[in-house]
């Protein structure tokens, strides 16, 4: 009996176990033989007999239970040490490609002003010269018309400079009140270090009927707009003119960069020119019949935001597909 | 504009005002300084007089210079200035001065002569370039003492002001009008210029100018006769002009442009001995040939046009000894619109006079007068010939309720009327509410209440406004752009999640590349006017052709794997403007690393087709329709989505891949985006019964598309046919003309398990239909 105790517990592996569980357990086994004796056991001693076998046989069971348990756990360690890898080797895996800096900036902006209740517009990029400039109060031969900005084509059609004619296609398609964010690419005939032919705006329009919309209430959404932006910078409007506005202002924030003590990057001036904004010029109105509104209307951008939110130094690098720029963006 | 200082205290009074107070206050009322100087003169740099001045006696361009400095002997200085002389004043870096650059003055010896100290230039001293050699002063500074240092000339010590003026600001473009400005912003007085007492000819000036005119003349002019006996350039004129960059090599141009830059009025001098007929008199004949164009001419010969050019055969020079001076201005209003019409060339006043000149002329003709009698010997005729434009002024009526609402603020009645009073206006007939305004003739740019509304607030200053949020209509603006801005943005985040990095690249092509390439191109009669450069002379018809320009750069980059996409606008024949998707993979599929032991593979159809799914989801690839030269003819397809084609993807052919430098491996899509806007979905019941996967190898044509199989199966509309799909092509030398084409087919009923017998007949039915329609044969 103490010999297959011993058995059982030295046993070393699965098969060795199963060998001896046939030893012990099987039909030829010796429990096997054991209760066989029970036949010649006299009656009177019968049962003394056949309880210790089975004490002897829950014995031997529960000790071959636990052995099994302990060997099958053991070889699972084993076959699992066996699927061991050096996971550090796999750092850096990720092949994810990455949204374009501009274009993500765009989204950044856009959504803000989703998020303020203005709905998202757009308009063709061939324009003509009444939605381009006419009814954007830039009349004929106004010096911001210049040749020299405007890409035009000969059928007298021309590539929108800025945003702003989807106000005017918007506020001829439906009536106040009108709340909208008009992302998309604009064109002027510039080509240098800090000019692309090719760059991005995002164009805001506010018209409610009467007299409810005030300069101070476009101070406001500015003000709101480049703090989650920029986060707490100061916010500084100036006095400017465009043609569309009146009153007109430009918005600077203080230099992200410099904190305002003046860096190369803000001039050493210690401001960022960031927006050009006002109320909306009562002629623009007139352009699309609106009569008794008020509204204000506000322009950026993108590139520069892209520029100074991520610290991107060439602006045409943006226009590039450069992977290297881009691959930082993932 | 630049203004200086000391030039802005000749009409108002700075006092108490700070350089960084100025600063603030002109960005605070809409004229943004663009940059600041301030001027300071170096210790130990004093007044000289040259006492004698004779050559050095070993060096042909050095002289050598006795100068009285004040206290001791006269310095013995060697100068290398061709205009140094005898009894002028000049300025001495006497030694220990240090100029700067950090050049410190010591007693040196210049061919062996010896010298103590440095007779200065203004370039020296850190001014703008003054002119020629060395700096000549006099006393328009103020008396000249010898030994008196230069700092404490207030003239040296100026502050030098660029402003970027907006376009509507023409009042600004000169000294006194920015000095207006500024007066309202700091509610102090204009002065008055002190007007010189001036020498008078003896004769009139209608005895000698005959003027001729008839009809409506829009511009108003001024005529004055000189006789010019001598006249120069004082130092203090030179040393500002200089400042603002202004200063011309003659004498009187330099005297005309100081006035013009001071006052803003728009001055021209003829030479009164070149217009003078048989009998010495000047004849002027003013004639109007269309609104705005006013033409002065004499004897038949046009002089000028008003506010536009002149004729320089008849402009007066420093030789002229009779000179006729004439003042105009003409409302930009109206001379704009007829220069951009008539197409006439322009001179360089016409920046001042197409933004606005300074309409107060008599005030030019003044202090031109004045500045010359200082500066020589001229005598003026008594009384200017004048001339003016009919007009009238143009009065406003101002709702104060109206322009608080613009403003969002209350503004007290009594702010707004000192405001506009300190611009110019003239208020009249003020009641509570409302009031009226003359608007002074220096503003055109001022129209309407919301004009008068930018002056307010640009005085009062932005920052005193509260900003508020604002009250608005509740109104649902989930427009269908928003929409399309969300899918947009969703599809690039798949598109980048699935490895491509967005590319934006410019909408303008080539035409010629495109042209090459077989695209379209712009019709002949909308292509572009001006383009930039010779490769941005079109719009884009494809977005294909700049991502593979894109590729190129970054192959030069080094870059081995290279998959790029772009969400952008492209543009037909006739112009009409399409938003597309295109996609590229060139080179290798994946980064090198451990996985493929530093052995990426290259990109191939089936991965291109792959990571194209996992972007725009299912699609269906058929033959492929689209004809461009960047196609491969045998891996290129038109790309289905539902019953639409959305576009075209092809392996990159290899003359285009060894055109643009690319790896043999590179594939490329183009898709229009309106295919890719998810559609409306309306769900099918999932059975809960078992299917049956079922596959079938058939022996068919060896060109016989698949598309063909599919084609034929789709028309079965076979209910229990759910889904199928080929696993497997062969082809060997035994199969000869035929291919061997595995399917896999998905058989299922939403009504109960398939028995055995319907599992036969679907697949009975199959079979028929593919030998039917494409010859197949069980393999």
């Amino acid at each position: 009996m103490d010999q297959l105790k011993e058995k059982i517990e030295s046993a070393s592996s699965l098969e060795e176990l199963e060998k001896i569980r046939i030893e012990i357990f099987g039909k030829k086994g010796a429990l096997a033989a054991e209760f066989a004796k029970l036949k010649d056991v006299p009656g009177p001693e019968k049962k003394a007999f056949a309880e210790g076998l089975n004490r002897r046989k829950a014995e031997l069971q529960s000790l071959f239970d636990t052995r099994l348990e302990a060997l099958k756990e053991a070889e699972l360690q084993t076959r699992l040490r066996a699927e061991a890898l050096d996971v550090t080797m796999y750092s850096n895996l990720s092949e994810k490609g990455a949204l374009h800096p501009v274009r993500e900036t765009m989204d950044r902006i856009v959504e803000y002003f989703v998020a303020m209740n203005f709905a998202v517009e757009s308009g063709p990029m061939v324009e003509d010269d009444f939605h381009n400039f006419e009814a954007l109060n830039l009349p004929k031969h106004h010096p911001a018309r210049d040749m020299q900005d405007t890409f035009y084509f000969r059928d007298g059609m021309l590539l929108r400079t800025h945003t702003s004619p989807v106000q005017i296609r918007t506020m001829m398609r439906q009536k106040p009140p009108i709340r909208i964010i008009a992302p998309g690419a604009v064109f002027r005939r510039d080509y240098d270090l800090t000019h692309t032919p090719m760059f991005h705006q995002v164009e805001g329009l506010v018209v409610e009927e009467g007299d409810g919309v005030s300069f101070a209430n476009l101070k406001w959404i500015l003000t709101d707009f480049l703090h989650h932006m920029f986060g707490e910078v100061e916010v500084r409007f100036r006095p400017s003119f465009f043609p569309f506005t009146e009153p007109s202002a430009e918005v600077d924030i203080s230099c992200i960069f410099c904190e305002g003590k003046g860096c190369r990057v803000c001039s050493h001036t210690g401001w960022l020119e960031v927006l050009g904004s006002g109320v909306v010029d009562p002629n623009v109105f007139k352009a699309v019949g609106y009569e008794n509104v008020s509204g204000y209307a506000f322009g950026l951008g993108v590139e520069r935001f892209a520029m100074l939110l991520h610290r991107i130094p060439d602006l045409r690098s943006l226009f590039e597909g450069d992977i290297r720029l881009l691959e930082q963006f993932r | 504009m630049i203004v200086t200082r000391k030039w802005l205290e000749e009409f108002i009074d700075l006092e108490g005002i700070s350089d960084e107070q100025l600063h603030d206050t002109f960005n605070s009322i809409g004229l943004e300084v663009d940059s600041m100087q301030r001027f300071q003169m170096p210790p130990k740099v004093v007044v000289g007089r040259v006492l004698a001045c004779e050559k050095h006696p070993d060096a042909d361009k050095l002289n050598l210079c006795r100068v009285d400095v004040g206290e001791g002997e006269p310095l013995q200085i060697v100068c290398g200035a061709a205009n140094v002389r005898e009894a002028e004043y000049v300025a001495v870096a006497t030694v220990g001065a240090v100029l700067p650059g950090d050049f410190a003055i010591k007693p040196a010896k210049l061919r062996g002569v010896e010298s103590f100290g440095m007779i200065c230039s203004s370039a020296e001293l850190g001014l703008p370039e003054t002119g020629a050699g060395i700096m000549i002063l006099d006393e328009s500074l103020g008396e000249m003492t010898p030994g008196k240092p230069l700092a404490e000339y207030p003239d040296f010590n100026d502050t030098v002001i660029e402003l970027e003026l907006t376009a509507n600001r023409g009042d600004c473009l000169s000294i006194r009008g920015v000095a207006r400005d500024l007066s309202a912003a700091l509610d102090r007085e204009l002065r008055r210029f002190e007007s010189a007492s001036v020498e008078t000819m003896s004769r009139g000036i209608a005895r000698i100018v005959e003027l001729h005119t008839h009809g409506r003349i829009d511009a108003d002019l001024l005529y004055t006769l000189v006789e010019k006996e001598e006249l120069h350039l004082p130092f203090l004129m030179r040393l500002r002009l200089a400042m603002v960059d202004t200063l011309r090599d003659e004498v009187l141009a330099s005297h005309l442009a100081y006035t013009v830059h001071a006052t803003g009025v728009i001055l021209r001098a003829y030479d009164a001995d070149r217009l003078k007929d048989e009998e010495g008199k000047v004849p002027l004949e003013i004639l109007q040939k269309a609104p705005g164009l006013v033409e002065v001419s004499s004897g038949g010969r046009r002089l000028s046009l008003v506010g536009i050019s002149s004729d320089p055969a008849f402009a007066a020079t420093d030789d002229s000894a009779e000179i006729l001076l004439e003042a105009s201005y003409i409302d930009p209003e109206i001379l704009v619109p007829a220069v951009a019409e008539s197409g006439e060339k322009t001179d360089e006043l016409y920046y001042r006079s197409s933004r606005g000149s300074e309409p107060e002329i008599p005030l030019g003709m003044e202090y031109l007068e004045s500045r010359c009698s200082a500066a020589g010997s001229c005598r003026f005729s008594k009384t200017p010939l004048s001339l003016e434009a009919d007009r009238e002024d143009r009065i406003l009526s101002v709702d104060i309720s109206k322009l608080n609402a613009v403003i969002g603020q209350e503004i007290p009645k009594g702010t707004i009327h000192t405001i506009l009073k300190r611009l110019g206006f003239v208020i009249h007939h003020t009641g509570a509410e409302r009031f009226g305004a003359t608007i002074p003739r220096w503003r055109h740019d001022i129209r309407n209440i919301q004009d008068v509304a930018e002056e307010i607030l640009r005085i009062v200053g932005i920052n005193q406004i509260q900003a508020r949020p604002l009250e608005l209509t509740e109104q649902n603006r989930l427009t269908e752009s928003t929409r399309r801005f969300r899918i947009r943005r969703d599809l690039r985040q798949r598109a980048a999640a699935a490895g491509f990095f967005e590319a934006v690249t410019y909408a303008f092509a080539d035409r010629k590349l495109l042209e090459s390439y077989g695209f379209p191109v712009l019709d002949e009669s909308r292509e572009l006017l001006n383009p930039i450069v010779e490769e941005l002379n079109t719009l884009r018809s494809t977005l294909t052709v700049n991502l593979l320009e894109a590729a190129r750069r970054n192959v030069s980059y080094g870059k081995r794997r290279i998959p790029l996409f772009e969400i952008g606008s492209v543009f037909d024949r006739e112009r009409q403007e399409q938003e597309r998707v295109a996609f590229l993979w060139s080179g290798e599929a994946e980064e090198p690393g451990v996985p493929n032991q530093g052995k990426p593979p290259r990109i191939d159809f089936a991965r291109f087709v792959r990571e194209l799914g996992s972007v725009i989801g299912g699609f269906r690839l058929e033959h492929c329709t689209e004809s461009n030269a960047l196609i491969h003819p045998y891996q290129s397809a038109t790309i289905w989505i539902g019953d639409r084609p959305a576009g075209w993807l092809s392996k990159l052919h290899p003359k285009a891949a060894e055109a643009f430098g690319l790896a043999e491996e590179t594939f490329v899509a183009e898709l229009d985006f309106d295919v890719l806007i998810p559609p409306h979905i309306e769900a099918k019941p999932v059975s809960n019964f078992q299917g049956t996967f079922k596959d079938l190898s058939l022996l068919v044509d060896r060109e016989l598309p698949y598309r063909a199989m599919e084609e034929a199966l789709e028309k079965l509309e076979e209910p229990l046919l759910r889904r199928f799909f080929p696993i497997d092509r062969y082809e060997d030398e035994h199969l000869g003309d035929q291919k061997s084409m595995t399917l896999r087919f998905f058989l299922q009923s939403g009504e109960g398990t398939l028995s055995d017998e319907e599992i036969e007949g679907v697949m009975q039915r199959i079979l028929t239909t593919l030998q039917e329609a494409c010859g197949a044969r069980l393999r």
